[in-house]
């Protein structure tokens, strides 16, 4: 292996680890609130940061490496949600009582409100309000449009507003 | 994007997302498991490189035993791989005339077993096949016309072949020398006249062919394994004629063509002159 290698594998590591360390926990709480639970989150945003460490001689190209990693965390989840959904409903098939792995644990009430939004509502919602994007960077994430994003966030902030006033009135 | 910001249901959401993960932990479980995956793909390539290597080297080995029909393969020599000796055999037969009681002539005709004189020089290199020289034994043969019509004759002895293996004994094989009994002298008669031959271990041996009376022998092939004999009359009108022919292979069969001979007649006449005599008895 000559130098070139290596610094290259070096510069490699450097940037891959700078965005680990600049976007990793990040990532794993707006993940969290999307899937209701930390480990799957954070196995699914150390997923993603494995394949960029596998391809980053390509990803390093693209204008937004971070978005990538978080859309392969955002699927990642969704993938887990569908097998746990399918996995639920062949129990329920064969007629044991499905216990309900695909929803989140009731933490409290905040988090039982959330496993009732729909699925963008809540993606939409985490990221606006925990990492902190804005509704272009939301929009390529969900790979949908910036009036979806609105119209999702507008959604749910309207529920948890609710939610939040109803806490207060209490 | 003022319209979404709500700080109350940001610290609700935070609140919910929990507190910032170890960092540093995550970073070494992703790079284990980087580590992991890329010590998959070198050895998936590295098996499959040999596996690339292997197959061609087995394909360029296979491609050059076809081209060179795998002689350049070294094989050991065992006894059995080589090849076996040839030695020629040449014998001299001076053709000779027998004069026999009844003054047919027989030409040619075997005589006396000669003593046969064999010198076979083996060679004594076993260790390559190709290094075997080849000898050439010669069989000299003493012809002299014998005295008698019993006199056994020569037939050609078959080659004298060493055994196949490449240890060839140093002593020369015994010389062949013909057996000791006479064999029995076998007759055969037919319309024309009869014919006497042995059968010896060498195959037929013809002794004497004696035409019968008006008629003589015309043609008179003598060979180790066939003997023919044609008997035809003197005269020319008569057009009666013997072809005996004896056959040695493995049992030896004897044919006899009589033709224009005719037996039937020829007893009616004997008869005929019977009655003939005993008419003038009367």
């Amino acid at each position: 292996m000559d130098d070139n290698t290596q610094h290259s594998l070096s510069t490699q590591a450097t940037d891959v680890t700078t965005l680990f360390n600049l976007h990793y926990a990040r990532l794993v709480r707006s993940l969290t609130v999307i899937c209701g639970n930390s480990e799957e989150a954070a196995d699914a945003v150390q997923e993603a940061f494995v394949k960029a460490h596998l391809k980053w001689r390509k990803i390093s190209t693209y204008d937004d490496p971070v978005g990538w990693i978080r859309r392969v965390a955002i699927n990642k989840v969704r993938d887990g949600h569908r097998s746990r959904v399918r996995r639920d409903r062949a129990v329920e098939r064969m007629g044991h009582q499905a216990t309900l792995t695909s929803e989140q644990p009731a933490i409290d009430e905040v988090a039982e409100l959330l496993a009732t939004l729909p699925k963008q509502q809540r993606a939409a919602a985490a990221m606006f309000y925990v990492e902190q994007l804005s509704v272009l960077e939301i929009a390529e994430a969900l790979e949908v449009s910036e009036g979806a994003v609105k119209f999702h966030l507008h959604q749910a902030r309207q529920k948890l507003r609710a939610h939040v006033e109803s806490r207060e009135e209490m | 994007m003022d319209e979404f910001n709500d700080s109350d249901i940001s610290s609700l959401l935070n609140q919910m997302a929990g507190s910032s993960p170890d960092t540093m932990m995550a970073h070494k479980v992703v790079l284990g498991k980087v580590r992991r995956v890329r010590q998959r793909r070198v050895a998936a390539v590295s098996v499959a490189a040999c596996v690339m290597v292997v197959s061609g080297a087995v394909a360029m080995v296979q491609n050059s035993q076809n081209r060179d029909g795998g002689s350049n393969i070294a094989v050991p020599l065992s006894p059995g791989d080589s090849q076996p000796i040839k030695v020629a055999t040449t014998i001299d037969l001076s053709a000779t005339t027998t004069t026999i009681d009844g003054a047919i002539s027989i030409d040619p005709i075997f005589t006396d077993p000669p003593s046969v004189a064999t010198s076979t020089q083996p060679s004594s290199n076993t260790t390559s096949p190709s290094d075997t020289s080849v000898t050439t034994t010669t069989v000299s043969t003493n012809t002299q016309a014998p005295t008698n019509s019993q006199g056994p004759s020569i037939t050609p002895s078959p080659p004298v072949t060493p055994p196949p293996s490449t240890q060839v004994p140093k002593t020369p094989p015994p010389s062949t020398t013909p057996p000791t009994t006479i064999p029995e002298i076998n007759t055969w008669i037919c319309g024309g006249g009869s014919v006497k031959y042995q059968v010896t271990s060498r195959g037929l041996v013809l002794v004497e062919s004696k035409p019968h009376e008006g008629f003589t022998v015309s043609e008179n092939s003598a060979r180790a394994d066939e003997i023919t004999v044609k008997f035809i009359p003197n005269s020319r009108n008569d057009e009666r004629q013997s072809v005996l022919k004896i056959k040695k292979s493995g049992l030896v069969s004897t044919s006899c063509e009589d033709e224009g001979f005719d037996r039937r007649s020829d007893s009616e006449d004997s008869e005929s002159t019977d009655n003939n005599d005993d008419g003038a008895e009367d």
